[in-house]
């Protein structure tokens, strides 16, 4: 299938589902071949719908990761899928966001769906302090004892001091 | 041993079977590995922290240390992401010098497994031999870039070091040099009937795991994923030369998805990546090499962004992830690295499940597991910090009486 074919039908299939859609697109090399990113809204409620519907546009899309950013009033949770790979030079970059008020950051898991997003969804959970219903227990990266430290959160609970020259005990505060 | 008692066997954080630290638990029946478990985390740096504050320009050489060996593959993701996010177009030339750089680092890449699955398997005199064998990039690396391992050629919007006519007989003659060790290298990994007991049906991994697990690089394409972003998603040159997803059917004709198929995909791609790199010298385009070689006025014109960014590069361990947000500010608004081992590491639990105990080193190191990049992440002021302090100022200590003694040795 060729990409913009499936740009298409992602369109279509997530129509209802998903707002600001947007492609872009990139010329490399000599021939100018096109890659093509995709990104796209989706409410938290239709997140688990949507990923869902993905399953009919390929049998195993791909979830590479999710990146998360503190924005202020919201947690911006970015998913990043690859759509259509193994077809050469025709793969689709999706990336879908989701906005999870900051006052109660609860998202649904996709573990279920995915099993490979495992790691990501316990990254999230330890580095924004966001909830993830369904996830296994357990974390995979900090230490326990940092339990309470969000060090990707730009509000009080991040981590706003850095150690600097660690045998003197001195650190200093970053903005 | 009674072989029907259960006991659980915690290998690493540190541990002489494992290069870099990770956690690997695995509940054993005898021998055999019923179950296994792994845990992250124990090489944080705080790369990304970091990083949001620094500008872009100052981010690609901190990008260069997330990793010893993909220094080449996480600025060039960067540095693509910036791309993308300001809209630059890069000059064609400096996209086939920077695909003639991210092949020789995978040269080197895959060497260095071959290097580590041979001792991992009890072979250190093919494990001196690769390593050997290996010097020969490294000093084509130094050559064109002035360093072996932080090579620092990216820049945002094209490379900082050209190749010039003068330096392509050295490239050649290195070509020519790994065309005849690569017979050798095939002979030595593929023919050997020891190497074969140790891996072939060893730490399988079917392809429907490898999918559902969202595996990326040589260890999905050895269980037959044909997923390569060079292939699927064009960056750089790549597109033009046409690169085509490497399965361990190609020599064989079947695909086990065992560490050998891990191995042997691992030993085409050294082949690819010379025939690549040969392709690119013979159409190198003549151009310039940066969008904007006024470093200045880059930086002026990036602190005008208001934009998202993300690119995807194919490491020498499979798909790498770099997203980025800049909001009209000198410093990003956010910055997530994903690299390869990160998507990687949930294969282990059904490459061990059922393998023997004296496997584990061999299962675990063909995914060729880079744990400096699968963890970056931060450490807080809390009390964990402490101990590291301590420990920090012990070997400041010993560093410090060390002088002090080589400096009377001087005077003698």
């Amino acid at each position: 299938m060729q990409a913009t074919e499936l740009i298409e039908k992602l369109k279509e299939t997530l129509a209802k589902d998903i707002s600001d859609f947007r492609i872009v697109t990139t010329e490399h090399g000599l021939k100018k071949n096109r890659a093509y990113r995709v990104w796209a809204e989706v409410s938290n409620k239709k997140l688990k719908d949507v990923v869902k519907k993905l399953f009919s546009l390929q049998e195993y899309p791909h979830f590479s990761v999710s990146s998360g950013v503190d924005t202020g009033q919201n947690i911006e949770i970015l998913l990043h899928f690859t759509l259509n790979y193994a077809a050469p030079k025709e793969q689709v970059l999706l990336t879908l966001r989701v906005k999870l008020p900051k006052k109660r950051p609860v998202m649904e898991t996709i573990t279920d769906l995915i099993p490979g997003a495992l790691i990501s969804e316990k990254e999230k959970r330890e580095f924004l302090g966001i909830e993830i219903k369904g996830l296994a227990p357990g974390r995979a990266f900090l230490d326990d004892s940092l339990a309470g430290v969000f060090p990707w959160r730009k509000d009080k609970k991040g981590a706003n001091k850095i150690a600097k020259n660690l045998h003197t005990g001195e650190r200093i505060e970053q903005k | 041993m009674n072989k029907s008692k259960k006991c659980s066997i915690s290998i690493g954080p540190i541990h002489p079977a494992l290069k870099e630290p990770i956690q690997i638990e695995v509940l054993v029946e005898g021998e055999r590995v019923k179950d296994a478990s792994f845990s992250l985390g124990h090489v944080h740096r705080g790369i990304e922290w970091m990083g949001l504050r620094r500008n872009p320009i100052q981010i690609i050489y901190l990008a260069e240390r997330v990793c010893g060996i993909c220094n080449i593959s996480h600025p060039l993701a960067f540095c693509i992401a910036v791309e993308n996010a300001a809209n630059i177009r890069v000059p064609e030339r400096a996209e086939y010098l920077r695909t003639i750089y991210a092949e020789l680092e995978r040269i080197h890449s895959h060497l260095l497994f071959l290097g580590v699955a041979a001792h991992e398997l009890g072979f250190d005199s093919i494990l001196h031999y690769i390593w050997l064998i290996r010097e020969k990039v490294l000093d084509v690396i130094e050559y064109l870039t002035g360093n072996r391992i932080t090579k620092a050629v990216l820049m945002i919007g094209g490379v900082r070091r050209d190749i010039s006519k003068k330096q392509i007989p050295k490239i050649k003659e290195m070509l020519a040099y790994y065309k005849k060790a690569y017979e050798k290298l095939c002979e030595i990994l593929l023919d050997d009937p020891t190497i074969k007991l140790r891996t072939r049906d060893i730490g399988v991994l079917s392809k429907e795991e490898a999918l559902k697990l969202c595996a990326v690089g040589p260890t999905a394409r050895a269980s037959g994923v044909k997923k390569d972003t060079r292939q699927d998603f064009p960056y750089a040159a790549y597109a033009d030369l046409d690169v085509e997803a490497i399965t361990p059917d190609v020599l064989l004709g079947e695909i086990r998805g065992d560490v050998f198929d891990r191995i042997i995909v691992r030993l085409l791609e050294i082949k690819q990546s010379l025939e690549l790199i040969e392709k690119c010298i013979k159409e190198l385009p003549e151009g310039p090499t940066l969008y904007e070689p006024v470093l200045q006025k880059l930086l002026v014109d990036l602190k005008k962004v208001d934009n998202e960014g993300i690119a995807l590069v194919e490491a020498p361990r499979g798909e790498l992830i770099h997203y980025l947000r800049m909001q009209n500010s000198e410093t990003l608004f956010a910055w997530k690295i994903r690299a390869p081992t990160y998507a990687n590491m949930h294969t282990i639990v059904p490459m061990l499940k059922d393998s023997e105990l004296a496997d584990v080193p061999i299962i675990v190191a063909s995914i060729d597991p880079c744990l400096s990049c699968a963890n970056r992440a931060v450490l807080a002021d809390k009390e964990a910090i402490i101990a590291q302090e301590k420990i920090h100022e012990l070997c400041v200590k010993k560093t410090l009486k060390i002088k002090e003694r080589l400096k009377r040795w001087e005077h003698v």
